[in-house]
């Protein structure tokens, strides 16, 4: 009984490889012919991406003692690449909106703030066009049909028309990239 | 029962790595989990040195009586005279010849 009850155990030990051979060979494609299936079963997605790919980056502003608030504008310490992406079934078409919330400040934690629409952009590709944030939650910036790919790149300007209380300033704006 | 458990790891094993290697990743930064929108942000910062602005009747009752230390440079664009001072506040002590109204900037360093 011992041993019958090891061969069927063996049996089915067996079985499990197999099946998880069979499958693992379906997903790595060793057979001698490659078949590409295009199906009409595309998943529609959406994914943004600003700047760096696993963190968040900071563009910085050195504006320097002799300069502050003279009106000549103080370039970022770094550009900035956007990607997005939107895809979807030809038959069911999306748009996609891409806003920017620059409501919140920049804080110096002392107790001074200083509105994000000092600060601007120029754009390379005009893709998602220069302009500067409006400090508010919704700003609109661009829109794009599916499918579609963008990629395009901003180069951040501090506008220093106006006199503020010294220290570093930190803030943050926050981009959403919509397919309603 | 229990030969049966290795084997069945294994192939729930190989069934998440598949499925982990078809994945695609909605957005890189920030997400928030909505399936039709996905976020990203960016930090901003701006540095402001310690600057001390004497404007016409604002600083001082008068710009009339006020000299600058040997320290300044007096730069071409509006004619505003910034005080490059060794250390700490610079100083403004007179202002002779020059005509009220202007704006003057001290640098602290």
């Amino acid at each position: 009984m011992k041993n019958v009850c090891n061969k069927f155990k063996w049996s089915v030990q067996f079985l499990i490889l197999l099946a998880t051979t069979v499958l693992h060979d379906s997903y790595t494609n060793t057979a001698g012919a490659v078949v590409f299936t295009l199906s009409d079963v595309a998943v529609p997605t959406l994914s943004i991406r600003v700047g760096a790919r696993n963190s968040i980056s900071r563009v910085r502003f050195n504006v320097q003692g002799a300069d502050v608030g003279n009106g000549i504008p103080v370039d970022g310490n770094r550009r900035i690449n956007f990607t997005l992406v939107l895809r979807a079934t030809a038959a069911n078409p999306l748009t996609g909106f891409l806003t920017v919330d620059s409501s919140t400040p920049l804080d110096n934690g002392s107790g001074s703030t200083m509105p994000s629409s000092e600060i601007s952009w120029v754009s390379r590709d005009e893709d998602i066009p220069s302009g500067s944030y409006a400090g508010t939650t919704n700003q609109p910036l661009a829109s794009f049909l599916s499918s579609v790919r963008v990629r395009d790149r901003h180069t951040f300007q501090y506008r220093n028309a106006n006199v503020y209380d010294a220290g570093t300033y930190n803030g943050q704006v926050t981009y959403t990239w919509a397919a309603p | 029962m229990k030969g049966y458990i290795k084997p069945l790891v294994t192939f729930a094993m190989l069934l998440m790595f598949t499925v982990d290697g078809v994945a695609e990743s909605r957005s890189v930064n920030y997400q928030d989990n909505k399936p039709d929108q996905a976020s990203a942000r960016i930090k901003l910062r701006v540095v402001i040195p310690e600057v001390l602005l004497f404007r016409n009747g604002n600083a001082t009752s008068s710009l009339d009586h006020l000299t600058f230390p040997t320290s300044v440079t007096t730069p071409t664009s509006d004619g505003s005279l910034i005080l490059n001072g060794n250390s700490g506040h610079a100083s403004i002590v007179d202002d002779s010849g020059t005509a009220a109204g202007t704006t003057y900037t001290a640098t602290s360093l």
